[in-house]
């Protein structure tokens, strides 16, 4: 790894490895994560699911789970009120009430003393079904005469605004952007060439370690518990207020710690039916997916058919740019968080290019399939691997070196991107000439071998976040926050931000994790926003409580003429230049109310109000394909990322090197396979994740940019490389053997198959 | 996990007895890596659980006095991958057993949980059929040995009768100049399954190919020896031409399916590739021994 250039400001702290907060804990074992929690007296709820994609259901028969030993409740829609959850649009039932809609779908929930007893009792549950038509596949969702999913569609509640209009019942999320001519035939029609070509991506499973898991109870006091693998809690807290209409007061989500997320971990399934088995039971009740749910009836990434056509001019300059995403959706839209209902990635495949004209059109799809919801980088991944194709496509029919058509388009500082974005301090032509110099991009490569390039771009999250912070008389500072760590090292970001911010050493600021009732807000991690927000919050609550810190001490122990100071953690009072320790003085400054506390709050507007820094990032890879059987082997790689300041250095080069793996996964294994709407990867051993004996050595290079929205001009990291991984691979086979791989995962029987097929020949 | 009863016998009497009494109600668990799951995912629900750990001399590793091996069924893959007796006697089976899974299940499963689990997948099986391994199998009957071939009935399926329990695997005298190999394909992961593999075991001499066994894995309900290639190669010089010949019969022989791992017409043609690919690098093994060294 090489760092080059940037800002010198950032605090000496923050350059040193990292100790994570959590870390010994998650080491020796005792870190507990919602699955070990356990309640006095609790019950285990397991599911009836059912056995076909679409149909209307007839009755259900819970006499025998009834006479189950050991069960105390069975409870099916009718019991509940038929209440359906979401993110946003509130379209999924917690039970099946009229219809089912997927395979593995609830239809029915037991709570029993042990899970065995529930999971028996779920099996003696009898469906009948009246079987409909079904639809798997999003564009035939769209044709006329296609099945409909959500005849009642209009009446779903929406969270947060209105529901955008969509032109078709099966239409999940639909969005247009535009830029320029508002007519692009007679661009296409006088330019030097233009192509089309395209794609499809898969569903994938994000193949966190942790299943989700879920525990609620009712006290007293009708305080409802529920404890929890979501990475967004207080979003959790105001979805549940809506579906079950108690007020949020009465709620409180406790997310401890969280094993993987990759973006799976916003969707709480299971959450709303414990509270409804707790309810009936009187007794707590826990439900932990085993890894089938995970993989038939959590949550998917999209699956994808991107169709790109661009025109150029002879000098390769792009003139016009129309695309078209259909994701398949699922079942239902219940785990996607934005207004629109749409993966803004999608947007994104030729986001990082200077285009006078685009029109692109995303559109989710529901589908008898699974849900599909968020997962790290969502719609990028899909989006970027058509894009980056494409133009690859292009630089070879023009006759062009890949990286100079790229750096002949790539947008400059102040540019407007393809949807009307502005971007700020743009680093794209600096990221392609690094990586391009640190992979010896002109280097000559043997017979079968192909070196392959994709750059991408990606947006930093927003939003708004709280922490607060309190000098106990130890001199120890504790920051409260809301905030879950689903591994990336967000609670140890913030202690070192405040530990540096106030001079004083990480290990005297203690980071304390507390449920919805009693931390300030939080938006949970995601959508690259927590480094941001985080940095920003734990600044502003360090100067906050600084102030309070100096004031106290000015007021307690000093004079006012001479304000005391705070500085590298030492106090100075009445203008001395003897610093005492903080944690010497603290116990003298707290006065009566015992403690200083201070909030740090901070919030980004949403995106699109005002310009924006992004990121982008390079990749390339040196592949060796086998002619005889298709098999490819990743023989090197090296990224190139543009990266503000670094708070957790060790931290930060995992999520840089691990974003890299995840990428190799989607590039060439993974598929979360669905036939007739029936998940057949049951399991980890068929669904196949890449560790680290499958990748091949990796070299990044780091580029510091001067600014970033975030403290000390800090940017993200979470979703920056694992986009450009598979167009790079891609592209590498084109060049290696003449073979266009147009589909992910990049199996070696693709890759056969494109070699007997002849070529990139395609348009 | 429905609950079952876990016995552990001290002797093979004891462990046939205690199947016979059971029935269909019990199941051996040897390592228990395939079980487990499989009971983890309700595909069998054992009442009881016959542990073979207890019984003495089932992990025994030893050359016999006519030079064949004995491999113990209760023997952990990563023994037999660890083992120089066995490396000795053929490399090829090292580079079997050294490729099933990860090492956590090599630690833990064993040969004969491996056979009896009779997954065509599976990377032991080609290179003992290769080998021409025969298998020691105790029931209420007595003790019998077959040759592995008739182990194997189809997917998941075994000819071992209800109360037959698999005790070794005997390796026989191997004829001087042999050479074996075993070529695993995988399309996904390092510690995936085999897309398709082949063993082949062979001598040849100054008239050709002889004792040519070829077996394939992954490609058919059952690992299994493809002697109509087999023969077109016996007794010939086996030429470029020749081994290609062979490759492709083995092609038409195997009987693959559809899976996350391959179409059934991808897996046919990478038999005949990696059985080409398996003939020659055991002729060039061959060679390379046959030159003398300075």
């Amino acid at each position: 790894v090489t760092a080059k250039g940037g800002p010198p400001d950032t605090p000496r702290l923050l350059t040193t490895s990292e100790h994570r907060v959590e870390g010994r804990l998650k080491v020796t074992g005792e870190a507990a994560f919602a699955g070990d929690v356990s309640r006095p007296g609790m019950l285990w709820a397991a599911f009836r699911r059912s056995d076909v994609p679409h149909a209307r259901i007839v009755s259900i028969d819970i006499s025998r789970a009834l006479n189950v030993s050991g069960v105390h409740a069975v409870l099916t829609a009718r019991d509940i009120g038929s209440p359906r959850f979401g993110r946003r649009l509130l379209d999924q039932p917690v039970l099946a009430g009229d219809k089912v809609r997927f395979v593995g779908e609830r239809i029915a929930a037991v709570a029993a003393d042990t899970r065995e007893a529930a999971e028996e009792a779920a099996q003696w549950i009898r469906v009948e079904y009246e079987e409909l038509p079904a639809v798997f596949d999003a564009d035939e969702a769209l044709a006329p005469g296609a099945p409909i999913l959500h005849e009642d569609w209009r009446d779903y509640v929406f969270l947060g605004g209105e529901r955008q209009a969509v032109p078709h019942a099966n239409i999940q999320g639909h969005r247009v952007a535009r830029k320029g001519e508002a007519e692009l035939e007679s661009i296409f029609a006088r330019a030097w060439r233009t192509y089309e070509h395209a794609f499809t991506t898969p569903r994938q499973h994000h193949g966190y370690v942790e299943p989700h898991a879920a525990l609620s109870w009712i006290d007293e006091s009708g305080l409802i518990h529920v404890v929890s693998t979501n990475k967004t809690p207080f979003l959790l807290r105001g979805e549940m207020a809506a579906v079950t209409d108690a007020p949020e007061e009465l709620i409180d989500i406790d997310s401890g710690y969280i094993g993987g997320d990759f973006g799976g971990k916003g969707y709480s399934p299971d959450e709303y039916i414990c509270y409804y088995l707790a309810r009936a039971t009187g007794r707590p009740v826990k439900a932990v997916m085993s890894y089938t749910d995970e993989l038939t009836a959590a949550s998917t990434r999209h699956s994808g058919r991107i169709v790109l056509r661009t025109a150029v001019d002879e000098g390769g300059r792009f003139l016009a740019h129309e695309g078209r995403a259909v994701f398949n959706g699922g079942a239902y839209a219940a785990a996607k968080p934005l207004p629109g209902l749409i993966i803004n990635g999608g947007l994104d495949a030729l986001a990082c290019y200077r285009i006078p004209n685009v029109s692109i059109e995303v559109l989710t799809v529901y589908t008898n399939t699974v849900p599909a919801g968020h997962m790290r980088a969502p719609g990028q991944v899909q989006a970027l691997f058509a894009g980056e194709s494409h133009v690859d496509m292009i630089a070879r029919d023009l006759g062009m070196d890949p990286i100079d058509l790229r750096l002949v388009n790539i947008l400059k500082d102040g540019e407007v991107g393809p949807v009307g974005e502005v971007h700020l301090e743009v680093q794209a032509t600096a990221v392609l000439d690094a990586v391009k110099r640190e992979a010896r991009w002109a280097e000559p490569k043997a017979v079968n071998r192909g070196r392959g390039v994709a750059i991408g771009r990606r947006r930093i999250g927003r939003g708004r976040i709280e922490l607060r912070l309190t000098l106990e008389a130890t001199g120890r500072v504790i920051v409260v926050t809301g905030m879950t760590d689903q591994g990336a090292g967000g609670h140890t970001l913030v202690q070192r931000v405040v530990a540096a911010e106030l001079g004083i050493p990480p290990q005297m600021v203690e980071i304390r994790r507390e449920s919805t009732a009693h931390a300030p807000f939080d938006p949970g991690a995601g959508a690259s926003r927590l480094a941001h927000l985080a940095s920003q919050a734990a600044v502003r609550g360090a100067e906050a409580l600084k102030e309070r810190i100096e004031a106290a001490a000015t007021e307690q122990l000093g004079d006012r003429a001479r304000p005391a100071k705070l500085s590298d953690g030492q106090l100075f009072i009445d203008g001395s230049k003897r610093g005492i320790p903080l944690e010497e003085a603290a116990a003298r400054l707290l006065g009566p109310a015992g403690e200083l506390v201070a909030l740090g709050a901070f919030e980004a507007a949403p995106h699109g109000v005002e310009p924006e820094h992004h990121q982008f990032c390079a990749c390339v890879v040196d592949v060796t394909v086998d002619p005889e059987t298709g098999e490819v082997k990743l023989l090197n790689a090296t990224l190139a990322a543009d990266v503000g300041a670094i708070f957790n250095p060790i931290g930060h080069q995992g999520q840089i090197e691990g974003g890299f793996a995840f990428g190799v996964g989607a590039a060439m294994m993974e598929e979360l396979p669905i036939e007739d709407g029936r998940v057949t990867s049951l399991n980890l051993g068929d669904y196949k994740l890449p560790t680290s004996v499958d990748l091949p050595p990796l070299k990044v290079a780091l580029l510091r940019s001067r600014e970033g929205p975030g403290a000390y001009g800090a940017k993200m990291a979470g979703e920056l490389s694992n986009s450009v991984v598979a167009p790079a691979i891609a592209n590498a086979i084109a060049d290696a053997v003449d073979a266009r791989i147009l589909a992910l995962p990049i199996t070696p029987e693709r890759v056969l198959a494109a070699l007997e097929a002849g070529g990139p020949r395609s348009w | 996990v429905a609950s079952f009863d876990y016995r552990e016998p001290e002797s093979l009497e004891e462990a046939v007895a205690l199947l016979q009494q059971h029935g269909d109600e019990a199941h051996i668990i040897a390592g228990g890596t395939a079980l487990v799951t499989m009971i983890r995912q309700r595909l069998v629900a054992p009442g009881v659980l016959v542990g073979l750990r207890r019984i003495p001399g089932l992990d025994s590793l030893e050359q016999l006095p006519d030079g064949s091996v004995r491999i113990g069924a209760m023997t952990k893959h990563a023994t037999v991958e660890r083992s120089s007796l066995v490396r000795q006697y053929d490399a090829a089976i090292v580079e079997a057993f050294g490729s099933v899974g990860t090492v956590r299940i090599r630690n833990q499963g064993t040969l004969g949980g491996n056979l009896a689990h009779a997954d065509p997948a599976q990377d032991p099986p080609p290179v003992l059929l290769a080998l021409d391994a025969r298998i020691c199998v105790r029931g209420p009957g007595g003790s019998e040995e077959w040759p592995i071939s008739q182990l194997f009935r189809d997917y998941f399926e075994t000819s071992l009768g209800p109360s037959q329990v698999v005790t070794a695997v005997v390796l026989p005298p191997r004829p001087r100049g042999s050479v074996a190999t075993y070529l695993k394909f995988k399309t996904r992961t390092h510690d995936d399954y085999a897309t398709v593999a082949v063993a082949v075991s062979a001598r040849i001499d100054e008239i050709g190919w002889h004792d040519v066994r070829i077996a394939v894995g992954a490609a058919g309900p059952v690992p299994m020896r493809v002697a109509e290639a087999e023969t077109l190669l016996e007794g010939s010089p086996g030429a470029g031409e020749a081994i290609a010949e062979v490759a492709d019969r083995v092609g038409d022989l195997v009987d693959p399916i559809t899976d996350s791992r391959g179409s059934a017409a991808y897996k046919r043609a990478m038999a005949r590739v990696w059985t080409r690919r398996a003939l020659m690098r055991v002729r060039d093994q061959i060679a390379a021994e046959a030159r003398p060294t300075r």
